[in-house]
């Protein structure tokens, strides 16, 4: 189980609009103490990042409507959001090159397994933790 | 323990009363006899029950009461055809290893986890069927909308472990592929069967599972 030792919980924005997935994500993420956020649309991720809302990390599906996955990475980091960690999702296996080259960390395929959400959160709480020293 | 007249008649009355604990009308002579009957279960099983004082009306709730034999075994036989109804599910290909994920995230806090996640998906599946089913029948062909579509189904049957119903959205997506449309609609009534089955299957599941959830919760808050 992912630890902060600093103590304050990470806060993730959770981009999917398939409600099935969107509830077990979020439920994995709780299971870490992650602070979840739920946006439906890659529009309404991006709304919330122009509202001056800030997150560790972006969970983000590559199919939406009104806004994919792949148009709302591209945005978030071209509004200089690049210190977030952004992980695409999808069902599709092979869209590892197409969320790379629109500014993701990385790409996990659906459905994803709770021992590697576990890496990903730790991973952004060390990252946290040696910002904070 | 020797029979006391009337014994046998009030034990099966036990095995069909005891489903309401919360308020029991007992005749003195009634629930005394109950009393002995669970007082040789409890001292071979569980620690002393709760003797009510001698009135005419007994509350009994479960913390104070544990099961009598015959109960226990009803829970023990529910508990197998839960356990064996499972393994078919997975031995029979309709289930696979994400089910069991689900079920490991189920917890206190979210005690019916996995049947939310089930009523979700049995909830939205339907809508995306009908569209497919729409979709298909509209000209000029979309087999870019029909792609779409079965890939919401595709991803969310995934997240629930319905393995046959994601096998068969991958053949739907291979015919919209090949834009196979006879293809799409032979794929789609296998998916209508799949789904009506997996929906029978995994709601008598959960009939099953609500019946043992009382007690186990019942036994939990003991612990």
């Amino acid at each position: 189980m992912a630890s902060n030792a600093q103590g304050s919980p990470v806060k993730a924005l959770l981009v999917d609009d398939t409600a099935v997935d969107a509830l077990i994500l979020s439920t994995k993420l709780r299971k870490f103490h992650c602070e979840t956020t739920v946006a439906k649309t890659g529009k309404e991720a991006l709304d919330l990042f122009h509202e001056g809302k800030k997150f560790d990390i972006v969970l983000c599906d590559k199919d939406m409507p009104i806004m994919n996955g792949l148009e709302a990475v591209e945005k978030i980091r071209a509004m200089g959001e690049i210190d977030v960690k952004i992980v695409g999702l999808s069902a599709d296996y092979d869209a590892t090159e197409v969320f790379m080259s629109a500014g993701a960390d990385a790409f996990v395929p659906k459905p994803m397994k709770l021992d590697v959400l576990s890496a990903i959160i730790q991973d952004v709480i060390n990252k946290k933790n040696n910002t904070m020293v | 323990m020797p029979d006391t007249p009337g014994a046998p008649l009030l034990r099966r009355r036990l095995v069909t009363d005891m489903v309401d604990w919360n308020m029991v009308l007992l005749t003195r002579r009634e629930l005394s006899i109950r009393i002995k009957i669970l007082h040789v279960i409890n001292n071979i099983l569980f620690p002393s029950i709760y003797m009510p004082s001698s009135s005419l009306h007994v509350s009994l709730q479960p913390s104070q009461f544990s099961l009598p034999a015959c109960t226990i075994m009803d829970y023990s036989t529910l508990r197998r055809q839960i356990t064996f109804m499972k393994k078919s599910f997975f031995d029979q290909g309709y289930l696979d290893e994400q089910f069991n994920q689900l079920e490991e995230l189920q917890d206190e806090s979210s005690p019916n986890f996995v049947e939310e996640v089930v009523a979700l998906f049995l909830k939205d599946s339907p809508r995306l069927l009908t569209n497919i089913e729409h979709t298909i029948g509209k000209y000029p062909q979309d087999f870019h909308r029909l792609d779409s579509l079965v890939h919401q189904l595709k991803g969310s049957g995934s997240s629930i472990g319905a393995v046959r119903m994601k096998n068969e959205c991958s053949v739907f997506k291979a015919h919209c592929n090949d834009k196979n449309l006879e293809g799409c609609r032979r794929s789609l009534q296998r998916m209508k069967r799949e789904h009506a089955t997996l929906k029978q299957k995994l709601e008598s599941y959960f009939q099953l599972l609500r019946q043992v959830a009382p007690r186990e919760h019942a036994v939990n808050s003991r612990k």
